[in-house]
């Protein structure tokens, strides 16, 4: 608890806030008591995984929490002083863009996209004026036209100062012009455009590559050195906390569990939970098998029974050899058409039977197309895809048919990849009864071996009848790798299975998997961009670019003595939650 | 741009031709024959058959067809063998009367139903909300013949307020034909008691004609504009302090409008089409009572004449729809 101060830098102060929410289910107690105060120049890094309360605790600020069904029910939150749970809507308005500014976690759904960005910029330039000329510079009075031309002006100079090159012209595209970082950049901009004095960030990094995240980390930072502002800093990211924050309050079922300065909660966590947190994050020390998840705010014990050790890696079950894929162009008239785009060139690697093999690139590299053309979804240009010497696109459809029972995949999202209506038991029969020639299983057979998979990832045969809604996203995931089991593949893609899960589940899934490629001598093919789980999981490891592969080989190597600019790019951007690591504190100017 | 409008008007010919061609074949298969109808009961067998060489009925369909065909080319429609006018003047007498009427109808149900959804999802289950849905589900429920015979009642009978039926009393001078729509006509010419004396003739039925549409629309209206509200977007607009004026009318509005217009554009050819029971009800001199009138008696021309027109205008409309995507959402292209 921190007691009312009249330091003048003290810009927010949250004291015994509670908060409660109206549900089907009654009414539920979701903020438990937070307390922390924010001053000028520092960054305030609020960490907690899904459900946390981290992301109201941030909206209550602006007080945009909506009531009902929420009810404070104890509890102030002072920014320079005043209570805003006290405010007229009136009030809170003349502090909304103008002393706070907020920034969302994804960039393509917090622009209006009918709107040219200018428009938008626009028109908050113009409502932080009506509560500070001086932000547009202008002589009380001015016509609405100058202070029109005056807000397009300023809109201009933000952009600028958040990086958007070519500014003046930028200002008149749509947000669809723009890519994910630069949208950010202008939502920055947009917060920034009445000079707030506390910004808040809400898992602003989350949805963008890690690359972009650095520059974007640089950015926010660089704007606190420059303008001395606050900073409430909302992640579920470790490694972006230890890079950026001066504080952090960790939050765990709606109360700070542990606060205070980064490097003392982050170096010598005192509670169990941040404990148990960062020994969820993949660190590279780490042997696979190591990581712990945890359970019920704790440190889970260690797995019941080690998995018997993995058999070396054999030959190569998939080769892929030069695979080429190119997309048509756009139309342009009536019969030109734009050259073709090359979404995957000349990319070759050998996968071996029993390994993981991870690879790693950006949105836009190629790795969900070249997912696509293992799984014979699209037809490569040219090269061959040979699976256990099988020419893959040489198959008949029937010939091919019979081979998908032996490549399966899980998808990452596990909230949009099962099918809502359909109960766990049929999810998992399906395959099943779509590779009945293979398996020949009878209705009664495949409920048996559906209860024994859903034992195999952790659930109970009492889930069989249940629908996904009543599941958590770790549980989902786990669903998904028993159906992708159900048909006994020993080919599993694995399409970023964890990035949409907590960091203690996605542990727990990671384990999963480690602990089901022994016992069941899968090879694994591991898409990702999180560079810390595919060092942790993977044998071996490719980096794709812009549809090439710019490196290949063993994980350590790559990790420990990258040779390509693109691989040391990645490395150097890749937020390690040591604060010691990280390259913003070092002043050093690693990132692009 | 350009090119894609020249395109798709292009595209007009043969959803014509095909139209033709299905309206022609089908009329002549209907069991009947209107020459016979149109000779008169007393006729002899020599009486219809001069009469049908007379419209050219004797030779062969695709004859039949390829003249009428080359005929619309020049303006012809061919002639109606009940009233032996031809279409062409008679479509120019009854459509600008339809057309007053679906479009007076669509304003109403425009520019009511847009401002009421929007009202009716800002204010969420609360009691313009209720007020708005209960509204216009009677008015979708409530056929529109008989909205029309509690309108005459209520303000023509009982209140005297309206005129009964018609378009415009034969007792007073019509504004100048240039439209053929009387309203409009009376405005470009400058006549305003012309004007309101229209205006007073065309209230009901076009009224009467509104209410589903402005039903439809205020629900469609609603229905988006809860799916706006809670878009990402509007909480940052929110948080940066634009006031919920704004947001509501300007930024949440024309993302909100989209659905709804394609609803508009269906509407409009439904209404067009959907007509003669309003007209019969209130007398109203449009295609729907040429058309009826043209069924009930086998007479082809009419037909086909009033089919194509409605093909043409439906296309026409929703062409300018497409139009209206596109400035309204920056993602579309035409190409």
């Amino acid at each position: 608890m921190n007691p009312p101060s009249l330091d003048t830098d003290t810009l927010l102060e949250i004291d015994d806030l509670n908060l409660a929410m109206r549900s089907f289910e009654g009414e539920i107690q979701v903020l438990n008591g937070v307390s922390f105060a924010v001053k000028r120049g520092e960054i305030w890094g609020i960490v907690g995984e899904t459900g946390s309360g981290k992301s109201l605790t941030g909206l209550t600020v602006s007080r945009l929490v909506p009531t009902p069904p929420g009810r404070y029910l104890r509890g102030s939150v002072r920014f320079q002083g005043q209570d805003v749970l006290k405010q007229s809507e009136e009030t809170m308005r003349t502090l909304r863009g103008r002393r706070i500014g907020m920034i969302f976690q994804d960039p393509t759904t917090n622009l209006n996209p009918t709107f040219r960005i200018g428009t938008q910029l626009v028109d908050v330039a113009l409502h932080a004026a009506k509560l500070d000329p001086t932000i547009l510079g202008l002589p009380a009075g001015a016509s609405r036209r100058a202070r029109r031309a005056a807000a397009e002006k300023v809109a201009i100079a933000r952009l600028e100062e958040v990086g958007i090159p070519n500014a003046a012209e930028r200002v008149n595209d749509y947000p669809h012009q723009f890519s994910g970082g630069m949208k950010q950049r202008v939502l920055i901009a947009m917060a920034l455009i009445g000079r707030p004095d506390l910004l808040i960030a809400d898992e602003p990094t989350t949805a963008l590559d890690v690359s972009v995240q650095a520059q974007i980390l640089r950015l926010i930072h660089g704007l606190v050195e420059e303008h001395n502002l606050g900073v409430l800093f909302i992640t579920h990211n470790l490694g972006v906390v230890a890079q950026l924050c001066t504080h952090v309050a960790v939050m765990y079922a709606g109360a700070i569990v542990e606060s205070g300065p980064v490097r003392d909660v982050l170096k010598h966590p005192r509670h169990d939970y941040t404990r148990g947190l960062l020994a969820s994050v993949p660190k590279p020390s780490m042997k696979r098998g190591e990581l712990r998840g945890l359970a019920g705010g704790a440190l889970a014990a260690e797995a019941l029974a080690p998995p018997p050790p993995r058999a070396a890696p054999g030959g190569t079950i998939m080769a892929i050899e030069h695979v080429v894929k190119e997309f048509p162009g756009a139309r342009r008239g009536f019969f030109d058409r734009a050259p073709p785009v090359q979404a995957l060139r000349d990319v070759s690697l050998n996968i071996r039977q029993g390994e993981s093999f991870g690879l790693v690139g950006e949105s836009g590299s190629g790795k969900t197309t070249l997912t696509r053309c293992i799984l014979q979804l699209e037809k490569i240009t040219s090269g061959r895809i040979v699976y256990d010497g099988i020419d893959l696109a040489a198959q008949t459809p029937q010939q091919m048919q019979a081979l998908r029972a032996r490549i399966q995949i899980v998808f990452q999202d596990p909230y949009a990849s099962l099918n809502p209506r359909m109960t766990i038991r049929d999810i998992i029969a399906e395959p099943m009864e779509i590779h009945h020639g293979k398996l020949g299983l009878t209705p009664r057979q495949r409920t048996d071996r559906a209860a024994e998979l859903l034992e195999q990832v952790g659930l109970t045969t009492q889930h069989l009848n249940r629908f996904p809604h009543e599941f958590s996203g770790g549980q989902r995931q786990r669903i998904g790798i028993a159906r992708a089991l159900a048909p006994k593949p020993d080919f599993l893609i694995l399409d970023e299975p964890t990035s949409a899960l907590d960091v203690s589940v996605q542990a727990q899934v990671l384990n999963l998997l480690h602990d089901l490629q022994s016992r069941l001598g899968l090879t694994y093919f591991f898409i990702s961009h999180d560079l810390g789980v595919i060092r942790y999981i993977c044998d071996r490891v490719a980096l794709i670019h812009h549809g090439k592969l710019v490196e290949q080989g063993e994980t350590e190597d790559v990790f420990t003595n990258p040779r390509s600019d693109y691989a040391k790019m990645l490395l150097a951007a890749m937020p390690d939650p040591d604060p010691d690591l990280s390259p913003l504190r070092r002043r050093e100017a690693v990132l692009l | 741009m350009v090119g894609y409008i020249l395109r798709r008007l292009l595209l007009l010919v043969p959803v014509l031709l095909g139209l033709s061609m299905l309206v022609f074949a089908i009329a002549r298969l209907l069991p009947g024959d209107p020459v016979a109808l149109a000779a008169g009961p007393n006729a002899t067998a020599a009486d219809v058959a001069s009469v049908a060489r007379e419209f050219g009925l004797d030779q062969p369909l695709v004859v039949q067809y390829w003249n009428y065909l080359t005929g619309l080319f020049r303006g012809d429609w061919g002639v109606s063998i009940f009233t032996r006018r031809p279409v062409a003047e008679d479509l120019a007498a009854y459509l600008p009367a339809t057309l007053e009427l679906v479009l007076a109808a669509m304003l109403l149900a425009i520019g009511l139903g847009i401002p009421l959804g929007l009202m009716a999802a800002v204010f969420r289950n609360k009691w313009p909300d209720f007020l708005a849905r209960t509204v216009s589900l009677g008015a979708i429920s409530m056929p529109r013949f008989f909205l029309g015979l509690v309108f005459q009642l209520l303000f023509a009978m009982w209140l005297g307020w309206l005129p009964l039926s018609g378009r415009f009393p034969l007792t007073e001078d019509p504004p100048p034909q240039i439209t053929g729509m009387l309203t409009v006509d009376a405005l470009l010419s400058g006549q305003f008691h012309a004007f309101g004396v229209a205006l007073s003739y065309l209230a009901l039925p076009a009224i009467a004609m509104c209410l589903s549409p402005l039903a439809t629309i205020m629900r469609m209206m609603r229905a988006s504009t809860i799916e706006v509200l809670q878009q990402d977007y509007v909480l940052t607009e929110r948080a940066l302090g634009l006031s919920q004026k704004l947001i509501l009318f300007k930024y949440v509005l024309k993302n909100a409008i989209s659905a709804t217009l394609t609803v508009i554009g269906l509407y409009f050819g439904w209404l067009l089409g959907g007509t003669v029971l309003v007209e019969t009800v209130f007398d109203w001199p449009g295609i729907g009572l040429y058309a009826t009138q043209a069924v009930l008696t086998q007479d082809f021309m009419p037909i086909i004449g009033v089919t194509l027109c409605i093909g043409a205008i439906f296309v026409t409309v929703n062409l300018v729809v497409d139009m209206l995507y596109g400035l309204l959402n920056p993602k579309v292209r035409y190409q």
